[in-house]
């Protein structure tokens, strides 16, 4: 028995595993942890050679066995993929500059960012509000901000661990949406991030998002026109008619092999997703979704491993592969990533700033892999449910709270404060930062600015855009 | 006159998930009325909790009393039968999902497992009885309580959390009741909540009469001193109301077991079956089961397996459990038992196509062969009496038989003429293809047919 295969059974083994002693969130950090994106999931597929070795005792044959029968020139076998429309491309009209649409990427801080312990408030009573309320709490050693134009103190500083955010912000390449969340917060997890990703002036439950209405509006959809990098779609990117796509953040299995006979029997899957079939529309479209993800993973797959291993499967992996479908030029307006665990109930001072190394890692990887000829036309924003209460609590965590704050990031961000800092003066234990800027007025702005589209179809209503873009992309 | 193989799978698809072999075997010689009576028995509806949930080591490890639930619920609903009456229920199991759903609550913010064990044993015990009953009983289960607040609601400090979803979620659906409902709603469930016990999650209900709303309100329509109770009664009593209450649930029932968007005449037929019943659950299942709307090529092609529906089928088809099934997966696919998204539950039906869900049901029938068929897999032989391919290609049985014999052991006995011939023509490719100077890539049919059937369009129907 190989090694590689002892070590995938190993680990897939159920009487090994423990697995009773994992939570489920514990699984998936474990199965992103995975070397070389081997996972539950997508260690399986490689085990079909060695299994085979195994059996036949016969070594596999390296490549496919037939070269001839595999020629892409032999009609019948084109790849999956290329049974499939390509994904549009919008030609300028005649006579018309062509504009680069606006690619966006949105990070999720789940679980409600302390934005006092993010942006933290240094200068004046707003500071000495801060250190009093937060105590053993308060950032002491922010890194303090200046003004990116003037090089006026701000009066506030960011996180220690955030110094790429410093960076950048140095250079005008972050605005910073100060005090930002919305009136009649319930504070509660699920009620206020279902509010966040609605992104609507309605109020109650929704089924759709905000950047899923605005999926709906093309006029020619294709399967990379949103992706998020996750096991399944959040609110955000859902619309009525239309949602993302979704790449994992292991190496997916499906679609990817190249082996022989999993290549012809994905052909006969694909070339099945073509008509309509007297299974009725529904299974055809679950089979066209097959066929989808064939071209999808089969177009991804070469970006988990190139130029290099993408190193991790948390947020860093991921918006490193978000920087590649990017640079890769396949149509894609919105990638969406999440890091959650912000909920720091207690003490917080060492987790919260492991969240925000993260956090600044990311950035620093997405930047780092961004092609400089994508950079002009991506933006990034951040967002988070809630922030926290101003006071710390007995635990030296705190509580679930209101307005927090947000990132833009990127070379067309205006840079600079965005909105006006709440006040903390008199504010008692209980008593929280009221949000100063909503959170729709942000997506307005993005819509507008960045997608090009009308916000106030897209949010049912009129919100202000904020400056936080100095124009649309490059 | 016996029944087609392929309506007992469509009724066992809809009443459970799906039918194994032997219940094609057993019940396709029976009368049409016999498969009803079979396939609606109801039975087992106070099961024994996994030890975990009351096992005093776990301490506040409550994960691990979720998890151990996830598995134990798991191999319920694998385990049920139509033909066997010492298995659980198909009906129960699906209605217990069904409720889990409409009444949706969430071990990320519940993160009780007694709690959460209460309220399933509830859905179990009731899911199939009466509506009326299991209103009440959920409204004052920790659970509930818990996951929308109302053990905060209080007179002087008002929380309208649950008071509003039970209306608009629970009862009635938005648009049947007016702000001024949902605030005498709160007012009546002020005051229900929940006292500690020596440890966090070992919660019982307790009414605070010191906490209780008691000024006289109106609601839809009538004036008095309302108690929570009072509300659902009066919901499920008033004239103005109760048909609309049970429109709204029997659409709901309709959407997820038969097909969406039912005619306004199906609902109101089994909305006042409903109401003639006094609530009981079964007599509407009964006549929404029996309609001649159920057999319409509409149903039939109507709903896509949500996850849960199409790994449970899975485990059917294979012959195997939580052991081999990694509960995980759940989460994976976006379905995980006991952590619903948020209050509304999970979406039904179309919602799940999409590349994600494919790919991840794709990876999971790869994983689970391989769980299955590796060398601690509990079976080593899977699909081998199908088709032994340690045998030369040419001393394999057809082709078609082969991948018929396959798609009836998932309980598909009907495939479509599509599917079958395009893995009709794999399978001749594939065999062509090796010739006996490879016998290294025999074996590979097994495990290749298996993931096409599991992936195939066919297997991802309810």
């Amino acid at each position: 028995m190989d090694h590689e295969f002892s070590d995938a059974m190993r680990r897939l083994s159920v009487a090994d595993d423990d697995r009773t002693a994992w939570s489920r969130r514990q699984f998936l950090v474990r199965a992103m942890a995975a070397t070389g994106g081997l996972t539950a999931a997508g260690m399986v597929g490689r085990m079909g050679s060695a299994h085979a070795q195994e059996v036949g005792g016969t070594p596999a044959p390296p490549e496919a066995v037939n070269p001839g029968f595999f020629s892409p020139a032999t009609p019948e076998l084109v790849a999956p993929t290329e049974l499939l429309p390509a994904a549009p491309q919008a030609a300028p009209a005649v006579g018309e500059v062509a504009t680069p649409a606006g690619q966006l990427l949105i990070i999720q801080l789940g679980g409600g960012n302390d934005g006092l312990n993010t942006l933290v408030p240094i200068a004046g009573s707003l500071g000495t509000d801060y250190r009093n309320y937060r105590g053993q709490v308060a950032i002491t050693n922010p890194i303090a901000l200046n003004d990116p134009l003037s090089g006026a103190a701000t009066g506030f500083g960011l996180h220690p661990n955030l110094p790429y955010l410093a960076q950048l912000y140095a250079q005008g390449q972050v605005s910073i949406v100060r005090g930002v969340g919305y009136a009649g917060s319930t504070l509660s997890h699920f009620d206020t991030t279902a509010t966040w990703m609605a992104g609507t002036a309605a109020s109650g439950p929704s089924s759709t998002g905000w950047l899923g209405r605005w999926l709906d509006t093309f006029p020619a959809p294709g399967p990379f026109d949103a992706i998020q990098i996750g096991s399944s779609i959040p609110l955000h990117l859902v619309g009525a008619t239309r949602k993302a796509s979704s790449l994992p953040p292991y190496e997916p299995y499906f679609g990817t092999s190249g082996d022989a006979s999993d290549q012809l029997a994905y052909r006969q899957l694909a070339a099945a997703a073509t008509a309509p079939s007297s299974r009725g529309p529904l299974a055809d479209r679950m089979n066209a979704a097959f066929a989808g993800a064939m071209r999808i993973n089969s177009t991804a797959l070469p970006m988990y491993s190139q130029p290099s291993p993408l190193g991790s499967t948390d947020l860093v992996g991921g918006l490193r592969l978000a920087a590649r479908l990017f640079n890769a030029n396949l149509g894609v307006r919105v990638i969406s990533a999440s890091q959650h665990d912000f909920d720091q109930h207690d003490e917080e001072l060492g987790t919260h700033g492991d969240r925000l190394t993260v956090l600044n890692a990311a950035l620093t990887a997405f930047f780092a892999e961004l092609s400089p000829a994508q950079a002009s036309r991506t933006t990034v924003m951040t967002f988070s449910e809630f922030g926290r209460k101003p006071w710390a609590n007995a635990s030296r965590g705190t509580d679930h709270g209101k307005a927090s704050c947000l990132f833009v990031v990127g070379p067309r961000a205006a840079g600079g404060m965005v909105g006006d800092h709440p006040s903390l003066a008199g504010l008692g234990q209980w008593d929280d930062m009221e949000a100063t800027t909503d959170f729709r007025q942000v997506y307005a702005s993005i819509l507008q600015t960045w997608l090009g589209t009308d916000p106030a179809s897209i949010l049912g209503g009129s919100y202000s855009p904020l400056p936080i873009l100095r124009g649309g992309p490059l | 006159m016996p029944v087609s193989q392929a309506d007992v799978a469509h009724v066992l698809r809809r009443v459970g998930f799906g039918a194994t072999e032997a219940e094609l075997n057993a019940l396709s010689p029976l009368s049409l009325s016999q498969v009803y009576t079979k396939a609606l028995a109801v039975r087992d509806k106070s099961p024994t909790p996994p030890a975990a949930v009351n096992d005093p080591a776990l301490g506040t490890q409550e994960w691990q009393r979720i998890n151990a639930m996830q598995n134990w619920w798991t191999d319920r609903m694998v385990a049920t039968s139509a033909i066997d009456t010492t298995k659980p229920s198909p009906l129960v199991e699906k209605m217990s999902l069904f409720w889990h759903n409409h009444f949706a609550t969430s071990g990320d913010k519940c993160y009780n497992g007694r709690a959460m064990w209460e309220q399933n044993l509830l859905f179990h015990t009731q899911g199939t009885g009466n509506f009326r009953t299991l209103c009440k009983s959920m409204a004052i289960g920790t659970a509930m309580l818990n996951y929308l607040d109302n053990e905060s609601n209080t007179k002087s400090s008002p929380n309208q959390n649950f008071a509003r979803e039970l209306m608009e979620l629970f009862m009635l659906g938005v648009g049947n009741y007016t702000e001024a409902d949902v605030i005498t709603s709160a007012a009546a469930w002020s005051g229900h909540g929940l006292q500690y016990g020596t440890n966090w999650n070992l919660t019982t209900y307790l009414f605070r009469p010191e906490l209780h709303d008691t000024q006289s309100r109106t609601f839809l329509g009538k004036t008095q001193v309302w108690n929570g109770p009072q509300i659902i009664d009066w919901i499920l009593d008033n004239p103005a109301t109760k048909l609309i209450a049970a429109k709204f649930i029997c659409r709901k029932l309709w959407t997820w077991l038969v097909h969406p968007n039912p005619a306004d005449t199906i609902v109101t037929d089994l909305a006042n079956v409903f109401i003639a019943n006094k609530w009981a659950i079964m007599p509407v299942l009964n006549a929404m089961f029996r309609r001649a709307e159920f057999w319409s090529a509409t149903a039939r092609n109507g709903l896509v397996r949500t996850p849960v529906e199409y790994m449970v089928a899975a485990g059917r088809g294979a012959g195997v459990g939580s052991a081999t099934i990694h509960p995980d997966w759940w989460d994976a696919m976006g379905q995980s038992l006991f952590y619903p998204p948020n209050v509304s539950g999970w979406r039904p039906n179309d919602y799940w196509i999409s590349t994600s869900a494919a790919t991840t049901r794709a990876d999971f029938a790869e994983n689970l062969y391989w769980q299955a068929t590796g060398p601690s897999g509990p079976l080593p032989g899977l699909w081998k009496d199908i088709v032994n391919d340690d045998l030369a290609p040419a001393q394999r049985p057809d082709p078609t038989t082969v991948v018929t014999k396959a798609f009836r052991r998932m309980g598909v006995p009907n495939p479509a003429p599509e599917t079958v011939s395009a893995l009709v023509a794999w399978c001749v490719t594939n065999r062509h293809q090796w010739t006996s100077a490879e016998p290294w890539n025999y074996w590979g049919e097994r495990a290749h047919l298996f993931r096409l059937v599991l992936t195939s369009p066919d297997m991802q129907m309810a």
